[in-house]
């Protein structure tokens, strides 16, 4: 379990993390979906103890990361973003090396070791050095080097990044099967599809602040059924908004200037025509729409007026 | 500890994967030694000798004088002479075994007494350029004897060969006018030839000590030579921070429960350990060359081991205190060089300016060369080294102290 209370994090005038707050469960993934820069990387150091947080505690089983940190690494398993493996050595000997790091040795080690190269499917390219592996193999042993020691709490840092479809599939794999061996993962992404499709908890983080957290039926639901549509071209901007909020009381105006418009309102695609003549009627001129059914990322929208990549 | 062994596993295992970097490590400074050695004469080795075969097909009074010159003691260790016969000394000179051959023709004396030409034949080897020149060199200065003595003693001189050649030996009488003769010409000729006598006094120095040769330029630059070896081979190892920094490995490692003074004391294992290989890797040809004693090599190589460690944690505190990687390979390599200069690394202190001498001593690898070069040259025993190897062990502990605490709190954290 991981509890994180009031984390805050400054470096100097820049506030990284703002008071965040979550708890993780034993056996469950954790999400925390952002985009880069959002504070996901500052969150994960300060409960990895890489990074002093400025204010608040982190529990990590019990274990307080700065009082107790010692007991609280033992624990942990940290999978960092970059790849971070001895490119000379092999696969064996990156493992043997990361898990004596964690206190394995003798016989315990060699088995262990041995039992990883399977689960990142690598025995049998156990004994070549790293440097010859493909970006998705690096990524595996990356992923075995931070469970080789068996951790009940798992860390994951954006995994994923620059993974070929197959490979990513296959490390998620591997993640849904750690919690389900029981250990807590925290899983830090900015691909909304995979929030959606491994977490059974996020929270949702923009500029250092967590902005929602549930499950994804329960930020589903604080989006509603409406659709968002996204338009660009020119607008009158008083003029479109005593329109839209004519044609329909409940369309909400998530963004509005004279370039683009965003708006969140039920049924898009069937009101789409009539949309389309409301505001040809206040002089608009419309260049490029769409339109994003309801989703983390139409709720990132709906909390940020913003896309999840931008 | 299992953690320590680790890293020092992984970091025998990452040299052992780049034999280049390592076999670098050892060659720069051989060849920056040799060329030194070189440059400043050497001075280490046996001395070339001329070996020259004298034929003498005369076999007379006169060119048997020609042999034992060669045979003189102020020739020895400049020129071997053997007599051969001269077939035998062209067979050998056709095998390249000698410098020279030497052959006095038949008549050789007869024409010294009669004051007639003649030529002796020097055969030099042209496989050799120096030593058949210092033969010819010599044997030009000697044949300006015969030609003054003649000049001189011409008379007496044939008075005398003929005396030798007759049946009878000469009588009293003629023995006497020859003596007189002789004795005459040197009184009026001693002013001119006989140089004032200065009286030389040989003083004993007050010390009983024998003055025995003193040690080869060779063998006072190989200490500085290894300690080059040990400054290129640490400097390149602290930048492994910097790698692991730039790949990662040290910002997963501060993450997990191990203090990092431990994968600090891994790195320092290794270290000492292939100083060793690399110091004992020298020692082979420099114990072979020099005719050290085998019985010098465990202590000075643990003394080797020791420093290279102490010489990491320096080199590793400037890369683990600078902004960048950049600026730590710089400023390392701007302090290496000075100090290798001063240190005796480029020339040994005694070939130095007595006050550069005095702060190379002072510099930690000139310190360390100093303590090698006493052990090596016997000015020193096994208690200096062992002393010695437990100050830098004692400089060591204290620096990994600091290198861990900065490498734990700011350098691995900074990423």
């Amino acid at each position: 379990m991981i509890e994180v209370d009031k984390l805050r994090k400054e470096f100097g005038s820049l506030t990284a993390v703002a008071d965040v707050s979550f708890t993780a469960e034993s056996g469950k993934i954790f999400g925390l979906l952002g985009p880069n820069g959002a504070g996901k990387s500052t969150t994960i150091g300060c409960i990895s103890g890489l990074i002093k947080p400025s204010q608040g505690t982190v529990r990590v089983m019990g274990h307080d990361v700065l009082t107790d940190s010692v007991k609280a690494r033992q624990v942990l398993g940290v999978v960092p973003q970059e790849l971070a493996l001895y490119d000379d050595l092999s696969a064996r000997e990156n493992l043997s090396y990361w898990g004596a790091a964690y206190g394995l040795g003798g016989t315990a080690l060699k088995s262990r070791v041995q039992e990883v190269l399977g689960v990142i499917g690598l025995a049998d390219r156990a004994k070549e050095a790293v440097k010859k592996f493909s970006g998705g193999m690096k990524r595996r042993l990356n992923f075995g080097c931070g469970i080789v020691h068996g951790p009940r709490v798992l860390l994951l840092d954006e995994p994923t990044v620059g993974v070929d479809p197959q490979s990513r599939e296959r490390l998620l794999d591997m993640v849904r099967n750690q919690a389900r061996a029981g250990a807590t993962v925290l899983y830090t992404t900015h691909y909304m599809e995979e929030a959606e499709n491994l977490c059974d908890r996020i929270a949702v983080i923009d500029h250092g602040s967590v902005i929602a957290k549930g499950t994804l039926s329960e930020l589903r639901a604080m989006m509603g059924e409406r659709d968002i549509v996204k338009f660009s071209g020119s607008f009158h901007p008083e003029k479109t908004r005593v329109a839209l909020t004519g044609f329909d009381s409940r369309t909400e105006i998530i963004h509005l200037d004279n370039d683009s418009l965003h708006f969140g309102i039920e049924h898009a695609a069937r009101q789409l025509s009539g949309i389309f003549a409301l505001l040809k009627e206040t002089g608009a001129e419309i260049r490029e729409t769409s339109l994003i059914q309801p989703s983390l990322e139409s709720l990132f929208i709906k909390l940020t007026g913003k896309e999840l990549r931008e | 500890m299992g953690f320590t062994f680790a890293v020092f596993k992984k970091e025998l295992q990452l040299r052992r994967r780049d034999p280049f970097a390592f076999f670098l490590w050892l060659l720069i400074p051989l060849v920056i030694g040799g060329l030194i050695t070189s440059i400043s004469g050497g001075g280490g080795g046996p001395q070339p000798v001329a070996s020259l075969l004298i034929a003498d097909n005369d076999n007379t009074f006169v060119s048997g004088l020609v042999n034992t010159v060669f045979q003189q003691d102020q020739f020895t260790g400049l020129i071997i002479a053997e007599t051969v016969t001269e077939e035998e000394g062209r067979t050998r000179m056709g095998d390249g075994g000698a410098s020279a051959l030497l052959i006095i023709p038949r008549g050789f004396g007869d024409a010294v007494i009669n004051d007639t030409p003649i030529a002796l034949e020097l055969l030099a080897n042209p496989s050799q350029r120096i030593l058949p020149k210092i033969a010819e060199e010599t044997l030009g200065l000697l044949i300006h004897i015969p030609f003054y003595a003649q000049r001189i003693f011409g008379p007496e001189i044939r008075e005398i060969a003929a005396a030798t050649g007759a049946d009878a030996p000469p009588g009293n009488t003629t023995v006497a006018a020859l003596s007189t003769g002789i004795n005459e010409k040197i009184t009026k000729m001693g002013g001119y030839i006989f140089p004032p006598v200065i009286a030389v006094k040989i003083a004993e120095p007050e010390s009983a000590e024998k003055t025995t040769p003193g040690p080869s330029f060779a063998l006072l630059f190989f200490p500085g030579i290894l300690l080059m070896t040990l400054m290129f081979f640490t400097q390149g190892m602290s930048d492994s921070f910097w790698q692991e920094r730039e790949q990662r490995t040290l910002t997963r490692i501060a993450t997990a429960p191990r203090p990092l003074w431990q994968m600090m004391l891994g790195k320092l294992l290794a270290v000492a350990t292939l100083s060793g290989i690399a110091v004992g890797v020298l020692y082979i040809p420099g114990f072979a060359y020099h005719g050290l004693s085998p019985a010098l090599a465990p202590l000075s190589l643990l003394f080797c081991m020791i420093s290279g460690a102490a010489l990491f944690l320096i080199m590793s505190l400037i890369q683990l205190f600078s902004p960048s990687r950049r600026a730590g390979s710089l400023i390392s390599f701007l302090l290496i060089f000075p100090l290798m200069m001063l240190g005796g690394s480029f020339f040994p202190t005694e070939a130095m300016p007595g006050w550069m001498a005095v702060i190379g001593k002072l510099t930690p690898n000139g310190y360390m060369v100093e303590v090698l070069k006493g052990y090596f040259i016997g000015n020193t025993g096994a208690a200096a080294i062992l002393t010695a190897t437990a100050i830098f062990a004692a400089i060591a502990l204290l620096l990994m102290v600091i290198a861990g605490w900065r490498l734990d709190r700011h350098f691995a954290r900074a990423a």
